[in-house]
């Protein structure tokens, strides 16, 4: 059969009834937001990839192009958000050239939420869509079941009500676009500070209308790794060491100090 | 009154085995099928079958019975082979409007493993 396969799902099954432990279930977090502005639409994300207890990437990309006016930022499964915004763009895309227009955001909302109903939330993307098209600025949201929200502002993933309390408490009408940029990296920050599944850096994408969309990547960078405050070189003629003519304990040449030095820690 | 096999999409239950495709493991349709499989296969077939019964209600009977025969009539005038990349139809995803649809069917694709001459046996009932 074509499409996605549920063989491995009966896979699974039989081997949990032959007593092998399934694994536990693993968290993610993220925190992105959307925010208008006077003229077009800024997303915004974090950069932290978590599996449970581990951070997978400290620089992963949540920002997904769908088509050059339209952008989506995604919170939930990172292969589910990979998948789902490569299978929209090239539907788009397709969609745009048998039409003869460029693509609506609502077209890219309504597409993603048949899809993601038809799978009945197995396909776990959170997303938020934004972009501009011939009828304005649109922003949505988008949860993993197929319901849609539609607001000024939004945020999304475990770090959104940190986002959501400086959304709430800035946000005004009609902002100007550096206004919008510095209130949509200040909410990302929040959730980067105080969620434990967001960290690392803040991608932001500003979409406005007549102007290609700009991603800026690592717009905000609070997390910086700091030069280690000790290294562990050690100077060469740290440690005494036996001269030629020792036949137990060997070492006279200097290169085979050099070579040694590669398998102690390297500060860059 | 009912559209069954409406648009020559055969309504696939996983839980019975279709020994006529080959392309589907014997594995697929034996116990404990997730909970999704059914409703996935079955998707297109009652989409269509939907749409088909919204025709009848707004336009009368007429409507669906020509677009069933239209699909029948182009699904049965076109065979491309499974080797060749069938069971592609242009024409038929014109007349359900899915020229320009793309699903994971799309994407994720099963490699042919029916080889020509059996598909030629079997499409002349051999």
């Amino acid at each position: 059969m074509a499409g996605l396969s549920f063989d491995n799902y009966r896979r699974n099954k039989s081997l949990e009834a032959s007593g092998v432990l399934p694994p536990k279930t693993t968290s993610t977090g993220t925190t992105i937001v959307g925010c208008k502005f006077n003229g077009g639409v800024i997303l915004s994300a974090d950069t932290r990839a978590t599996a449970g207890m581990v951070v997978a990437d400290k620089n992963c990309l949540k920002l997904h192009r769908l088509a050059p006016n339209i952008w989506c930022a995604g919170a939930g499964t990172a292969s589910d958000n990979d998948k789902v915004t490569e299978l929209e763009s090239s539907q788009l895309e397709i969609h745009s050239q048998w039409t003869g227009r460029a693509p609506r955001v609502v077209t890219a909302l309504t597409h993603l939420k048949q899809h993601l109903f038809k799978y009945q939330g197995h396909v776990g993307a959170y997303l938020i869509i934004a972009g501009v098209d011939v009828t304005g600025s649109h922003l949505f949201s988008l949860h993993a079941h197929g319901s849609t929200d539609v607001g000024p502002y939004l945020a999304l993933g475990s770090g959104s009500m940190a986002a959501l309390s400086v959304l709430e408490s800035k946000w005004k009408e009609d902002l100007t676009k550096e206004e919008a940029m510095e209130l949509c990296s200040e909410a990302i920050m929040a959730g980067v500070f105080n969620d434990l599944a967001s960290g690392s850096n803040v991608d932001l994408c500003v979409i406005e209308k007549g102007k290609p969309s700009r991603l800026h990547r690592g717009y905000k960078q609070p997390n910086q790794r700091l030069q280690k405050q000790r290294n562990y070189n050690f100077d060469i003629g740290t440690t005494s060491y036996f001269e030629a003519g020792s036949e137990v304990f060997y070492i006279s040449k200097q290169s085979d100090l050099e070579t040694s030095a590669m398998e102690v820690d390297q500060v860059s | 009154m009912s559209f069954s096999n409406p648009m020559g999409n055969k309504s696939q239950n996983p839980a019975v085995v279709d020994i006529n495709n080959f392309a589907s493991p014997v594995a697929q349709g034996l116990n404990d099928p997730h909970p999704l499989e059914s409703r996935v296969a079955n998707w297109k077939a009652n989409e269509e079958e939907f749409n088909l019964r919204m025709l009848q209600r707004t336009q009368g009977l007429a409507a669906p019975l020509r677009r069933v025969m239209d699909a029948k009539i182009v699904e049965q005038s076109t065979f491309v082979p499974s080797i060749v990349g069938g069971p592609s139809n242009l024409s038929l995803d014109i007349l359900k409007n899915e020229d320009a649809r793309l699903d994971w069917e799309d994407v994720y694709k099963t490699e042919s493993t029916i080889d020509f001459h059996q598909e030629m046996q079997k499409r002349m009932g051999l």
